[in-house]
Formats: C-alpha cells, structure tokens, sequence
C-alpha cells in the first residue's frame, strides 16, 4: 500500500508555500520596477505577426524593427527594442538613439548573454535610455544587472517582487571592479574598488 | 602572501550574510532548488552522492598556518574529521550540513578565507605554481597577479552567468607546473623585449568530454594590459560560447570551432577598445600587491657552509626522502619541501584534522608559516631552512605523511569518483589504492610516473594529461576502466592516446603493472623516465604487453 | 535492467537539511536505509511515487527525488540495480581507509555572534 496521496497539488511546485506573510504588496499586474516602486508598464511589447498599436509605445523585436524602421520614421509615440540573448547589435548600432527603451530577455536565468550586451549597449553605444531586464529576473541577479546598466526590471517572480517591496535584496554593496554604472571609489585601489553605497 | 585590509574583510562578511539569506530562503521555499542551485554553487556549495560537500578556495594554492588550522576545526566541528585537498589546489569538505554552511563560512571569513566562486559557471579559483615565490626558475613571482585576477574577477557582475565553469592558471617558470595549457585560460609571466614584465596567453585548453590544449593567442601582453584583456576574453566567451549542450560549453570549443586565430581577432578587437580604460593596472597597485608576496627573511648559510643538509646518522629513508620531496630552493641554503599526501594504499589528498593541524605547526616553525597545495593534491612547505630538514621529517613521520614518492608511480591523482560524486560513473580511489600498493616495492626503481585516475568524463582526476591515464567508465552495469598512454601537463602538454578496450576494476591493476613492466624492460637506462620512452617506443609495445593473447 | 523478474522501484532523494540518502517508507516519511522502503510495482504506483516526490520537493522536505530499480530477493530483501545506486545505499567504500574519519558530528559549540556587516575589522590576534 502506497501512502495516501489525497489533496496532492499535481503541479507541485507551482505554488510555493512561503512563511513570510507580505503585507506590502503590489497590483499583479504592475510588473515594472522602477524607482523603487512597482508601475505598471507603459509599453505594449508587440508581437511579430501583430499590427503596431497607434497610440502606445511599442516595443518592437530587432526582426520588426528592421522591416517597419523606415515607415516608422515618422512616428511620434516612443518606440523600444527587445533584443533575445545572442541578437547582434552591428546591424543597429546607427539606429540605438531612436529607441526610448531597450529590452533584454533573460528566457532562462542562468542565460547570462544580456550581462555582455547590456554592458556594450551602455560602454560602447553610449546608450543614455532606459534599459530593462525582462523574462527570468530574480532578485539575486539585480545588483548584478544594475551594475552593468538596467534601470528597470519586469518582476513576476512573487518572491523576488516580496523582496523588492520590502527592500531586503541580500546583496554584497562592496565591489571589486569598476562596471558600467558610475561608482564611487572606496577605500585604497581606488582604480578597482567601488561601493554602491 | 595577500592580507585582507578593511574592503576585503567587509566584503567577505557582506558575502556571507548574502548566502545566509538565501539559505534562509532556500530553507522557507521562498527559492526552489532549481534558483537556489546556482546560488549555491557560487558559494561552492554542491550535493553530492551521499550528502552536501562544501569547496573551499585557497587562493592559488597558499595557506597560512592558522588558516590550515581554521580548516581543521572545521573538519573537527562541522564535518567528518577530515578534507581533501584537490586537483585545483581547493580544500573539500564532504559531509556539511545546508544549516551550517553560513556558520562555517563566517568562520572561515575570520580567518580571510571563503568559498566564493569554487564552483558554478563563473570564474573559478586561479591556480599556479606550487613552488611560485621559492624556486629559482622563475622570472618572478606569477602569485601577485593571480591576487589581481581573484580580486577583479570576484563577484564580477558581467560574468557570474557564464555559459560554464571559468579556469585560469598562471605561471611564471619555463617547467610548467600549473598545467597552463589545459586551462581555460593559461597565463605564463615573462620578460617581454623592453625589459617589462608580460604574459604569454594561452586560451581554450581543457579536459573532459572533449579534451585540448590551449592555444596561445597573445605572446606579449603587457602587465598594465592583463585585465583590460582578460575582461575582453571572458565578454566574447560570454557572448559567444554556446549555451545549447553543457558538453560543448566551455571556451575550448568556441576557440576549436571558430579557430583560434578568429578568436584573438575578437577579443582584440574589445581589447583595443577598453585597454586604456579602467581597467590598465597601475604600475604602483602591481608594486602594491607585490609587496604581499615579498619574500620572507630568509637566512643566508654562511660562505662555504655545505649546501648539503646535516643529516646525523646515517638513515637511508631519510635521505630517500630528501632526493624525492624536496627540491632546490632560490635562496642558497633552502629547499621546498613536498608533503606527500599518498601514503601507500592511502586515499589521495585527504588529510585529517590532526594532520592539518600537525602540517601547520611545521609550516609555522620551519617554512615562514606558510604551506601549499599541488594540483597533484599534496602539499608544500616552500621555505624549509636546510638544517631544519631533519625536524620537518620526523614531524611528517610521527603523523604518517613522510612517504618519500613526490612524482613517483605512488604518488598518483585520483578524483573523489563515485564513492562521493554524484557524476561520477565509477570508483577512482580503490584503484588508486590497489596500483599503490601492487607497485610501492618497485616505485623508486620505476621512477617518474604520474598516474591520473578520473572516475568520469568530466576528468576532475586529469587522466587525459596522465603519463597514465584511467578513466572509469560504466559497462553493462558495472565499474569499467579505460587506460590511456603518455599525456602530460607539462610545458610538453599532450594529451595521452586511449590503448584499446578496458579493464575491469582488478584487470585495470594488472594492466598498469603490464605497462610498468614494459617500460622496465625496454627503458634505454634507468635515467630514461616513463614518459620519454613512451615517446621513443611509441604505443605498440605496451599495446601488445596488453592485448596479445595470454601466453 | 533485469530481463528475469520485473523490477521494482522505490523513491530516493537527498534529504534537503543534510544532502543525505533518503527513501520514501510506508509512512510517507523519508527515511534512511532500505528498511521500509515503499516499494511501486506497476505503472499507476511509479507515478503516485513520483507525484509523492515531487511534492516533498516542492515541500522544501527533499531535492532531488528520482526512482530507482531495485531487484526483490525471495525473503523481500531489495538490492539496487544499477552499480552506482549500490554504491550510493552503502556509503564510500573506503572509509575505512580515510584519515581521521569519524562517524557522529561532535556537538556543535553555542552559537557565536556573526560580526554585523558594516562594523570595523577588529584588530587580529597574534
């Protein structure tokens, strides 16, 4: 005889229990961190075979951009980039200031490409908009991804949202290398340490 | 050696809340074991077969006296009464509880140590020559610059997501005894035209599934330059290595398949770029860091003293032990001391607690309190005083570590294989005991012979760079061996050719002993070592010691 | 896999506090040791064992839960298929041989106070 097996959540895993009662919370549909609080996003991530929404910011894949970019020379409503692990920037270097937002997928965490492309994005294309980390973010990878230039994180994963709103991301503020984000100095060797405060 | 000032303390501290956080976490169901994973490896925390096990970084392979004794009352308090000491100069620790892991990091914080980046796919720890700061083969001591990669690579932001682990090796000796071209990345400290000092890297070397030797893309890379393009390697590996197939992973295929010429151009490319950035080391930081690893106050003998240490009354294990496991050391009346950890029919590269601790306490006394680990998983006392000899040998002889067979057939590499790891397909320390104890008679007659057992594809145990090789493998259920012949980790890397079918777990004994008796029979002298008669004989002879029908 | 009699599974995992062996027993509790091990004899009962581990998984109680083969004696006793899942019932052949090794954990000391980040190195003892 088995064990009985009655009440089992046949997709265990899917909701984790967790101890920690949060009283803070969240609309669920704000999803974007941002300036320390969660907003709701301003930006209609489009699907390649979808039309463009007139009136929204769009967010278009490299593969849109490079079919609509000289019909949208035009337009007026902000227009962004999302960029897969291992899209080239060659072909777009020219085109980096036209976009209000650049996103990067991170589709598996352990996926760590955006870290690299975020960081030529910023050092080597002079990017000055806003870059956003968006798929499998978790809270120990944003220090990480701040410090290599994100500003905003679309946030689903409810223990890492927890953390965010509680302001307990466990993170080691001590630095030994300079990145992309502007750090002050700490301490001797101020050529390689940083602080991020 | 490095001291940790304020920054570095606080930092390991910061570190070690961090992971306590997320083994609280871990602990509540707040991180599922999927997210926790690379967490914890980052904290060189794995699991194992049979429990977790815990990898802690010793810095290019030096110890200090109290740090080898912080590592025994761990093994005492938290663990099983023992570590190994491993093929990247690390210390393990096989039994750990997930509760005690914060503690025992903090611990070992208070003695400016951790275990940061021992494991995961980042930057690992950066090994180099065990005898670095005392053998006078070297241009200079490559210590200090592996202290400046730890640093810049630790915690590094862009490249704690790789697409898999990260080894860099780094010598400064023409006798390679960092292995620099299997590793991922390979660093030879040299004096370049103008007088400065430089490196030749090697990039793109490897083990495993899919064994290489590095390739050499830059011959002449200034000092200053050393970060600035290092950081341009690591972004085109990060970038570029492919993430489909954890076996086709690591650097040394991405350089293989697009060849390491197109690979320089790439990373010269982004080096160009960034080398006057932040990253250019100042003159005065290299000095900085340099005055760590100055060398200690050494006592010249007086003029004339002999260069022979005393030996008193004559005792023939005693001076056994002298030609074998100590080598010429650069300040005259000095040697560097091997502390071999396989005791014949002993289990390579553990140490118990009292042996740590013994270690210690001659380290302390005779070597300038400071010890070393091999990739070969002995230890080393690299500043003995000639006259101390004597004590250092009763000392190692009173805790059982004074078997004289640094280098010899008994003196062989074995990964923890499957009575520990959870990769493993079959035992790699059993044979490692019975080839010990079936040759030990003969080992000085035999003479230099590494034998390097891995008890999977994944080569932990170095067997592809073995004089001999074995690989355990599973067959029909069972523990199955391959031999393989004539590798070498040395300045003459190559990677050893496999002799045909395998062996089963005694066959696999009787080969090794075949082979050994081949090269007795067919050596030119006794002067002529395994290796090199295995390069003159070529492998037919040993092929048919092996495989000819059984008279 | 035996091509005599059918094999039987039994649920294994690493028990999340201490990465140690585990079996899943009649009770539901995971244990150490074969003893007790439920056993699952047909397709409906692998997957009710499966569900069970995955469950206790995502229950933070184990990692790692997978089945494992096992051949049935005549007097019950169950003996692990495969080579590996031999070795990893019995423990490290060679403890024996291993310097130093002692069996129990010795009592762990009080807690110490972990220095707070942020405070000043205190100066090191000699």
């Amino acid at each position: 005889m088995l064990p009985p097996l009655d009440g089992l959540d046949q997709q265990a895993g899917a909701d984790r229990p967790s101890a920690r009662d949060a009283t803070i919370e969240a609309p669920a549909d704000a999803t974007i961190w941002q300036g320390g609080v969660f907003q709701q996003d301003i930006w209609v991530t489009v699907a390649d075979g979808d039309p463009l929404p007139h009136a929204s910011p769009a967010i278009l894949s490299k593969k849109r951009w490079l079919i609509e970019r000289d019909g949208l020379a035009g337009r007026n409503t902000p227009v962004g980039l999302k960029l897969e692990p291992g899209e080239a920037l060659d072909d777009i270097v020219g085109d980096l200031a036209q976009f209000s937002v650049i996103a990067l997928n991170f589709p598996k965490f352990s996926d760590g490409r955006a870290f690299s492309t975020a960081t030529l994005i910023r050092d080597k294309h002079g990017f000055k908009g806003e870059l956003r980390a968006v798929g499998n973010v978790l809270s120990d990878q944003i220090p990480l991804m701040r410090r290599v230039g994100f500003d905003t994180f679309e946030v689903t994963h409810a223990p890492t949202r927890h953390a965010l709103l509680e302001g307990r991301l466990a993170e080691v503020r001590l630095h030994y290398q300079p990145a992309v984000v502007s750090e002050p100095p700490v301490g001797t060797r101020p050529w390689l340490r940083r602080t991020s405060g | 050696m490095y001291r940790y000032d304020e920054f570095d303390a606080e930092f390991v501290r910061q570190r070690v809340a961090q992971f306590r956080d997320q083994v609280e976490r871990r602990v509540k169901g707040e991180l599922t074991e999927d997210e926790f994973r690379p967490l914890r490896l980052m904290n060189g925390l794995y699991l194992q077969l049979h429990a977790y096990m815990l990898r802690i970084a010793v810095p290019y392979g030096t110890l200090s006296s109290r740090q080898m004794r912080k590592l025994a009352h761990i093994a005492r308090v938290y663990d099983r009464g023992y570590g190994h000491f491993t093929t990247r100069q690390n210390l393990q620790f096989n039994w750990p509880a997930l509760g005690d892991i914060p503690d025992i990091l903090a611990e070992l914080a208070e003695v400016e140590m951790h275990a940061i980046q021992t494991s995961g796919n980042c930057i690992r720890n950066v090994t180099a020559d065990h005898f670095a700061g005392a053998t006078a083969e070297e241009v200079a001591d490559p210590r200090p610059y592996a202290e400046i990669i730890r640093q810049w690579s630790s915690l590094h932001p862009e490249f704690s997501f790789l697409p898999r682990k990260f080894k860099v090796a780094v010598t400064a000796a023409e006798r390679d005894r960092a292995a620099i071209q299997v590793h991922d990345i390979g660093l030879h400290l040299k004096r370049l035209a103008d007088g400065g000092l430089g490196f030749a890297v090697w990039v793109g070397g490897g083990q495993g599934r899919t064994p290489l030797l590095a390739k050499k893309i830059r011959d002449n890379l200034p000092e200053a330059d050393l970060l600035s393009y290092l950081e341009a390697t690591l972004r085109i590996y990060n970038l570029h290595g492919r993430r489909d197939n954890k076996y086709k992973a690591r650097i040394k295929i991405l350089v293989h398949e697009i060849g390491a010429d197109a690979f320089a151009a790439q990373v010269e490319e982004e080096w160009q770029r960034i080398r006057d950035g932040a990253l250019k080391l100042p003159e005065d930081e290299i000095k900085r860091i340099d005055a760590y690893f100055a060398p200690p106050a050494f006592v010249a003998p007086p003029a004339g003293a002999s260069a022979k240490p005393p030996t008193g009354a004559p005792d023939a294990a005693f001076e056994r032990w002298i030609v074998r496991n100590t080598h010429a050391h650069k300040q005259r009346g000095y040697a560097i001391v091997t502390i071999s950890l396989k005791p014949i029919g002993g289990v390579p590269g553990d140490a118990s607690a009292a042996q740590m601790d013994a270690v210690a306490d001659l380290a302390q006394r005779y070597s300038f309190d400071e010890v070393r680990v091999t990739h070969e998983q002995n230890l080393v006392l690299p500043h003995v005083c000639l006259g101390d000899l004597r004590a250092v040998y009763d000392g190692l002889v009173a805790i059982g570590l004074a078997e004289a067979n640094a280098g010899l057939v008994t003196d062989i590499i074995a990964c923890p294989g499957l009575d520990y790891c959870a990769l493993a397909n079959a035992r790699s320390i059993p044979i490692a005991q019975r080839i010990s104890e079936r040759l030990a008679t003969r080992q000085d007659q035999i003479g230099d012979l590494k034998i390097k057992i891995s008890g999977c594809i994944n080569a932990c145990g170095h067997h592809h760079v073995g004089h001999i090789g074995i690989l355990g493998v599973e067959k029909r259920g069972e523990e199955h061996y391959q031999l393989l012949l004539g590798g070498s980790g040395a300045e003459d890397a190559a990677l050893a050719a496999i002799t045909g079918p395998g062996f089963g777990p005694t066959g696999i004994v009787d080969a090794v002993e075949k082979v050994v008796d081949t090269y007795l029979k067919l050596r030119k002298d006794p002067q002529e070592a395994f290796l090199s008669a295995y390069g003159r004989l070529g492998s037919a002879p040993f092929k048919e010691a092996l495989y000819a029908a059984a008279a | 896999m035996s091509k005599s009699a059918p094999t039987i599974s039994v649920l294994t995992a690493n028990r999340l506090s201490d990465g140690a062996v585990v079996f899943l027993d009649f009770d539901g509790v995971w244990v150490e040791g074969l003893r007790g091990a439920v056993v699952a004899r047909s397709p409906d009962e692998v997957r009710a064992l499966e569900s069970r581990g995955a469950f206790d998984a995502a229950r933070n109680i184990v990692v790692e839960p997978y089945l494992v083969e096992m051949h049935e004696a005549a007097d019950g006793g169950l003996t692990p298929v495969r080579f590996r899942e031999r070795v990893r019932l019995g423990g490290p052949s060679i403890l024996g041989d291993v310097p130093g090794y002692v069996e129990a954990v010795p009592a762990k000391p009080q807690a110490r106070p972990e220095p707070v980040a942020g405070q000043p190195v205190h100066a090191e003892a000699a």
